[in-house]
């Protein structure tokens, strides 16, 4: 059967996402079930995979042009491999095809990179100590892909974008890979990982540690095996050392442990005493006694949208979202959100129901202000739902930061309620890092840099306001519902998020169900 | 005169090899790509899978398949790399990659038709879209490393790269539907 345009679009989606190396397990999951489902999705991941290798080869013979550089083995002329190869033995022979590893690719150092994103950031400290006092941090500061974090002692909650709580006890080495991943070098950690950050990984030179949904913890002393605990639902641990190749990769349960080392895994001796701690560890009753939701400080600024008169009568809807407003491409609503405007840090959540059947040239936009600049000089930002195809997933949450864009992968356009947060954290290198939230799940990012006009750079726009139900200087109107509108002054951790996605009143004061 | 007549058939034996393993790599490559889709690991196990050929050659039967008995080497070095390390080196589980290098086999005839046609669509790219896609896959470098020298940033260069791929798997697919019909 032949693949529909949307699971093509997927498809390509995931495949440059391996290509590349930035693969989530959720989206490894994804693609090894669309191949696993799919005679034709294999096709298309084979050629595409083809392409890649012809790429490569391509490539490699566009550098061995260069008069320093070995010819591709691909390319060399079979005269060229010499008639002492023709007469070698065989395993002499293998010398000759061996591809060229002068210039295999080195880790590029985190300060190297041009643009770094942030993947998680610090939600509690107690009695710290860093290896470099000019690395000290403090709780809510943002922590960039690639940062190694050298705790001498003490306790460091870190809570990665997707949503994974990490304790880190000192002494400790912590390096944080992307939203997604960590390394731990040496040291203790102990995760809690909710739902939606299934996939999480814990890694090291001995084992491999995925979550499927759980409380554990990972204990790296240098010299010795590589400890795995888990406290509540299982893990996938795979050993990576020396001799381990004989081992297959293990699923833990709750209250199971291994050690990982050279000589692959084993159990662990008296674990029932460490349990305890540890899992102490996890839930954080060590520092603050309070398990679960994220510690940093409630927000500076709280922005409940000001009931301002609309300028049409919204239709009401039922139950949880009774005061939701209904646009039906004709309606727009102007709202006070003083410092929305400004180049700081806020999150703005929102409930958002898209109908299956909307049109992709009546998408309009949920959401839209202008960020940083009077006088027309302003960033637009758009809170929409996709509809280019080239860009990802249509009917995916898109944030567009001026020309920039961030496109999630869970199609709103389905007619059914989702919650939508979007993070605003300003780098330090005059950029904004965008990240997107839907029901809960980390879903894209995106750091476009920040306006070219640096005498405009926080400057409120005389109309501090958002309009929802259309885009800026432009006539399209958003078809769909929208309902518990809220921005605050900070970038909501995951578990706020969470808190705002649950309908509790969460510790952030944010003003779920402000009454539009 | 035995001896000389073993010589001569060890010899021919030998170019025979050559022959197939240089007119053969391209293909070995793109179906360990397929399996293993790194660049690196991908050729440290075509190295492997080139000396376990060198090994059995002996037992390749002439005027057979010699991709389709290469291909069976090569996966074998796939599953042995799989029990060796595990999720680093493999993408898929087993289920999944053997299926993937089923489909990888039926297609193994289409390798050569669509790296020449790419050959062509590369041509036909923007000169700096063509820069950045092949300086990305040039050993030892990566996608930052051809961010910074195209001048883009790292999520731009992400974002054109799928473009660009998309652009090319769409022209490829167009040179070979077009060269049918002609």
């Amino acid at each position: 059967m032949k693949l529909a345009d949307p699971e093509i679009l997927e498809l390509t989606e995931l495949c440059n996402a391996l290509a590349d190396g930035t693969l989530t397990e959720a989206q490894r999951l994804r693609l090894a079930e669309k191949l696993a489902a799919s005679e034709e999705a294999r096709r298309f991941y084979v050629r595409f995979a083809g392409l890649s290798a012809s790429l490569c080869q391509y490539a490699g013979e566009m550098r061995a042009e260069a008069p320093d550089a070995v010819r591709p083995f691909w390319r060399r002329p079979v005269l060229g491999w010499g008639a002492a190869a023709l007469a070698a033995a065989a395993a002499a022979l293998a010398v000759f095809l061996m591809p060229d590893f002068s210039a295999r690719e080195t880790a590029v150092a985190a300060g190297d990179l041009e643009t770094q994103d942030y993947v998680a950031q610090v939600t509690d400290l107690k009695d710290c100590v860093w290896a470099k006092p000019s690395a000290a941090l403090e709780p809510g500061d943002q922590l960039e892909r690639g940062r190694r974090l050298e705790l001498v002692q003490g306790v460091a909650e870190i809570t990665f974008d997707c949503g994974a709580q990490v304790t880190l006890e000192g002494p400790a080495s912590l390096v944080l890979n992307s939203a997604w991943d960590a390394t731990l070098p040496q040291g203790t950690v102990s995760a809690v990982v909710p739902t939606e950050a299934i996939g999480f990984r814990v890694s090291n030179p001995d084992v491999d540690v995925v979550d499927l949904g759980t409380e554990f913890s990972v204990v790296a002393k240098p010299g010795s095996a590589t400890e795995v605990y888990v406290h509540k639902g299982k893990v996938q641990a795979t050993a990576r050392g020396g001799e381990a190749h004989e081992q297959p990769a293990l699923v833990l349960t709750a209250d199971q442990s291994r050690q990982f080392g050279r000589g692959g895994s084993a159990e662990i001796r008296h674990a029932k005493p460490k349990f305890k701690g540890l899992a102490r560890l996890a839930r954080r009753e060590q520092t603050t006694g309070k398990p679960g939701a994220a510690r940093v400080a409630p927000p500076s600024v709280t922005v409940p949208v000001a009931p301002a008169a609309p300028q049409a009568t919204p239709v009401p809807v039922a139950k949880r979202f009774a005061n939701a407003l209904k646009f039906d491409g004709r309606f727009e609503k102007q709202v006070a959100a003083h410092g929305l405007t400004h180049n700081a840090q806020h999150t703005v959540t929102f409930w958002a129901r898209v109908p299956a059947a909307a049109s992709l040239s009546g998408a309009g936009a949920m959401a839209a202000w202008s960020s940083g600049g009077g006088k027309g000089r302003g960033t637009p930002v758009h809170i929409a739902w996709n509809t280019d195809p080239a860009a990802g997933t249509l009917g995916a949450l898109r944030t567009e930061y001026g020309h920039a864009a961030a496109v999630g992968s869970t199609k709103l356009r389905d007619g059914q309620w989702h919650h939508v947060a979007v993070v605003f954290v300003p780098h330090g290198r005059g950029k904004m890092h965008v990240k997107q939230y839907v029901d809960g799940r980390l879903e894209g990012s995106t750091t476009p840099a920040l306006p070219k006009h640096p005498k405009e750079r926080g400057k409120t726009p005389a109309s501090d306001v958002v309009w929802l139900g259309r885009r800026l200087g432009s006539p399209e109107h958003f078809h769909g519902e929208l309902d518990e509108f809220g921005v605050t002054g900070r970038a909501l951790a995951p578990q706020q998020i969470k808190a705002l996605l649950n309908g509790g009143p969460s510790e952030t004061q944010v003003s779920a169900g402000v009454g539009i | 005169m035995n001896g000389n007549s073993s010589w001569r058939d060890d010899a021919e034996r030998n170019k025979q090899l050559m022959l197939l393993l240089t007119q053969h790599q391209r293909r070995i490559f793109s179906y360990l790509y397929t399996l293993v889709p790194d660049r690196h690991d991908a050729e440290d196990l075509l190295q492997e899978t080139n000396l376990v050929i060198c090994e059995k050659f002996a037992e390749f039967e002439p005027d057979t398949d010699f991709v389709a008995w290469a291909c069976q080497i090569a996966w074998w070095r796939v599953r042995a790399a799989r029990q060796k390390y595990a999720r680093s080196k493999v993408v898929f589980d087993d289920t999944v990659l053997a299926a993937v290098a089923h489909t990888a086999l039926e297609l193994r005839h289409e390798t050569d038709q669509r790296h020449e046609a790419l050959d062509q669509c590369l041509k036909k790219l923007h000169a700096r879209d063509r820069e950045l896609v092949l300086s990305r896959y040039e050993p030892g470098s990566g996608v930052e490393a051809a961010a910074r020298r195209s001048g883009r940033t790292l999520v731009a260069a992400y974002k054109a790269l799928g473009r660009i791929r998309k652009l090319l798997l769409d022209c490829v697919g167009n040179q070979l539907a077009s060269e049918v019909v002609s």
